[in-house]
């Protein structure tokens, strides 16, 4: 369980970052590209190698190495799923980004939920095998 | 105080070993000293690097003292040079955008524009523009509608940030136990401060400064176990491939070198080296699949049309080939602050480790030692090995420097002497970053851009006309600023119809005629000749320059700026 305060100080340092980053887009772009980029960097620049390095990298690292390993991961994902895209598609439209950096952020979402034993599939068998064996207690 | 200090040390009894590791000191650092300093000068330089090697002699002797061990676990101060490494690195890098504009960088910033607008526009990455992986990440940037310079210089910065914290793990991978985190703190300090690193920025090496903090990143996680080495090697190798060389070489020789010590020792390979056969492998396929055959067959190809070495090319083409960066001499020159400190942990290494050489650490000499033939002999691309070299030295200097820092940081006048130090170095590359000129200077800039046509009609510049540069220095500038039209630079582009004996004598002739006659070769089309700051400050087309001023088929359009019309014409031409 984590801590409360260490939630809300996240949270603020997260929310500080970003109406940082739409302020400083605000002065080059319109409102809606400016909101969108400032609330897209994470996902590009940060969050996929942040819950890869959160798999992969338990101990070892102070918060310096885990800030940059995070931003270098995510870049690493970045530029490899959008050229792998690129190659195929041949004609990059918005929706074809969208969808990568998407797909990618869900991709590390799953593996570190897996992780934490939320949606491992023997879990989930084993959750759906015991609700099952509930279900067919309560029956008369 | 020096001389009695050599005095004591010399009656001891291993005086013949320490004599000799003074007379090597002396004589790298004699080496390795650039040509240009003079003889006044290198004697104080070698007083320099002798009280140093001494000072952290004595560091090493007094290991043990508790005050130093004190001193070098005093978090706070670590935290607060950490902080002041990445402010200074992000102040350096943005200084010149305050002072000069949009595009003070260096050359290659305007082909990297080109090849944005054409990636943007296609919206693929196409032939032309080739190193997909590297090109690929401007895709979501380029849909937010941000300008192709606003995206190119903000990754760029964002690199160089990405390379001080690899830096800073790889120095954190090393055996360094618990000093590893004041050392890793100096590592980056260094890096923030040092000038041929912020050349390298300067010079605008897109691709290889996003390669180089996945090469760190690369060995750090190798040094680690960590199997993620492998695909990260591989990335960092499809996206700038000639850094990549010294890791390569080194992991072969390492590879070698396990294998040797197996036959010597008569036994069979570990469990280990099998693994690192068939990481390598991996590494390689990944390599291949991310770089793609035709990228790897137009490196195969360069090799061997010079036979692996620049000096091969055509005199014209050798600086390119070089990789058009800072030369040998100069790079030293950069260095002469840590360069004591990097001969002195290539003397100690194993010592300053304070553990046994771990089979993988050794590769940390490998590359060096590879890195340091790479850049000594003129080989393709051996310009641009100096950076990657420049961070080994950093890598090898940090050691000796915290055992200095250390050393002096016990006392009160130690420590003067380290802000001293501190002030002087930080002083120095200060003052570099701040004189460093741009190419290309906001004036020359908004001329040039006077001449890009929004849309069909323009007052100004017609469809048909032409926009020239005189020197291959302002090509991708003149290109790029007056909207990527019909512009002839010298031995670039589709509209350059002069070969080199033509450029020659367009540049050097006394013959006006003749320039004329050339000119008449672009037909009936008025041509904007563009000359810029650089030129005009260091004239060496001195007959080219009175021809411009005094013909009058020219008009000066503005202050870079001439205006060439076939026919001869009146003075109503539209100026600014």
């Amino acid at each position: 369980m984590m801590n409360p305060s260490y939630i809300k100080k996240t949270s603020a340092v997260w929310a500080l970052i970003l109406i940082g980053l739409f302020l400083l887009f605000k002065n080059w772009l319109p409102f809606r590209e400016a909101i969108l980029l400032a609330m897209g960097l994470p996902f590009l620049y940060f969050l996929p190698g942040f819950l890869i390095i959160k798999v992969f990298f338990r101990a070892g690292l102070d918060q310096i190495e885990a800030i940059f390993l995070a931003m270098l991961f995510s870049l690493m994902l970045l530029h490899m799923g959008i050229y792998t895209v690129e190659e195929n598609t041949r004609m990059m439209t918005i929706a074809d980004i969208a969808l990568t950096v998407a797909v990618i952020n869900i991709l590390c979402a799953l593996i570190y939920l897996a992780h934490r034993k939320q949606l491992s599939p023997a879990r989930l068998l084993s959750r759906l095998r015991s609700k099952l064996h509930k279900r067919d207690h309560k029956q008369p | 105080m020096l001389f009695y200090a050599l005095y004591t040390r010399l009656s001891r009894k291993s005086s013949i070993f320490i004599f000799l590791i003074y007379l090597l000191i002396i004589a790298g650092i004699a080496i390795t000293l650039p040509n240009t300093i003079s003889p006044i000068n290198r004697v104080i330089f070698l007083l320099y690097a002798i009280f140093i090697f001494w000072a952290i002699r004595s560091a090493h002797i007094e290991t043990t003292n508790e005050q130093a061990d004190l001193q070098s676990h005093n978090t706070l101060v670590w935290k607060g040079l950490l902080i002041f490494s990445f402010l200074f690195l992000i102040l350096s890098r943005i200084v010149m955008f305050v002072r000069f504009g949009e595009a003070p960088l260096g050359y290659d910033t305007g082909f990297y524009w080109q090849y944005f607008r054409l990636i943007i526009i296609n919206r693929d990455i196409g032939t032309a523009v080739g190193s997909h992986l590297t090109y690929s990440s401007w895709f979501p940037l380029g849909f937010f509608n941000l300008h192709a310079l606003t995206v190119i210089h903000l990754l760029h910065v964002f690199h160089q940030l990405l390379t001080a914290g690899a830096l800073y793990f790889l120095l954190r991978s090393l055996p360094l136990r618990k000093y590893s985190f004041p050392m890793s703190v100096i590592g980056v300090f260094i890096f923030a401060l040092s000038i041929n690193q912020f050349m390298a920025f300067w010079w605008m090496f897109y691709k290889q400064t996003l390669a180089i903090p996945f090469l760190l990143l690369a060995i750090g996680l190798f040094l680690r176990r960590n199997p993620f080495a492998i695909p990260v090697a591989g990335f960092a190798a499809a996206i700038h491939l000639s850094s990549a060389i010294p890791l390569g070489i080194a992991f072969v020789i390492f590879i070698i070198a396990q294998l040797i010590i197996c036959l010597i020792k008569r036994r069979l390979p570990e469990r280990e080296f099998t693994y690192l056969i068939v990481a390598g492998l991996l590494g390689v396929i990944l390599f291949v699949a991310l770089k793609g055959i035709d990228d790897i067959h137009y490196y195969l190809n360069l090799f061997l049309k010079y036979k692996g070495f620049a000096t091969n090319a055509r005199s014209w083409e050798v600086e390119q080939i070089r990789g058009l960066f800072i030369p040998f001499s100069t790079f030293r020159l950069n260095a002469l602050f840590y360069l004591p400190f990097a001969l002195i942990g290539i003397l100690q290494f194993r010592r300053f480790i304070e553990t046994r050489l771990t089979e993988r650490t050794l590769l940390i000499p490998i590359i060096f030692g590879a890195s340091l033939i790479l850049v000594s002999f003129p080989f393709i691309h051996q310009s641009r090995s100096l950076i990657f070299f420049d961070i080994l030295l950093i890598i090898i200097a940090t050691p000796p420097l915290f055992r200095f820092i250390q050393h002096f940081a016990r006392d009160r006048n130690g420590a003067i002497l380290l802000g001293l130090l501190c002030l002087g170095f930080v002083t120095f590359t200060s003052r570099v970053v701040w004189n460093q000129p741009p190419q290309l200077y906001a004036d020359e800039a908004a001329e040039l851009k006077v001449l890009k046509r929004e849309g069909t009609d323009s007052d100004i510049r017609k469809i048909d006309d032409y926009i020239m540069v005189t020197s291959s220095l302002y090509t991708p500038w003149a290109y790029a600023f007056t909207g990527f039209g019909p512009t002839i630079v010298p031995g670039w582009l589709t509209w350059d119809k002069w070969d080199l004996d033509m450029w020659h004598e367009f540049w050097f002739s006394d013959d006006n005629a003749r320039r004329l006659e050339l000119l008449q070769l672009y037909g009936n089309h008025n041509i904007y000749i563009f000359i810029g700051n650089h030129q005009l400050k260091n004239i060496n087309t001195p007959h080219l320059k009175d021809f411009i001023e005094t013909d009058s088929h020219f008009t000066r359009f503005s202050p870079h700026i001439w205006k060439y019309t076939p026919q001869l014409q009146d003075s109503t031409q539209p100026t600014i």
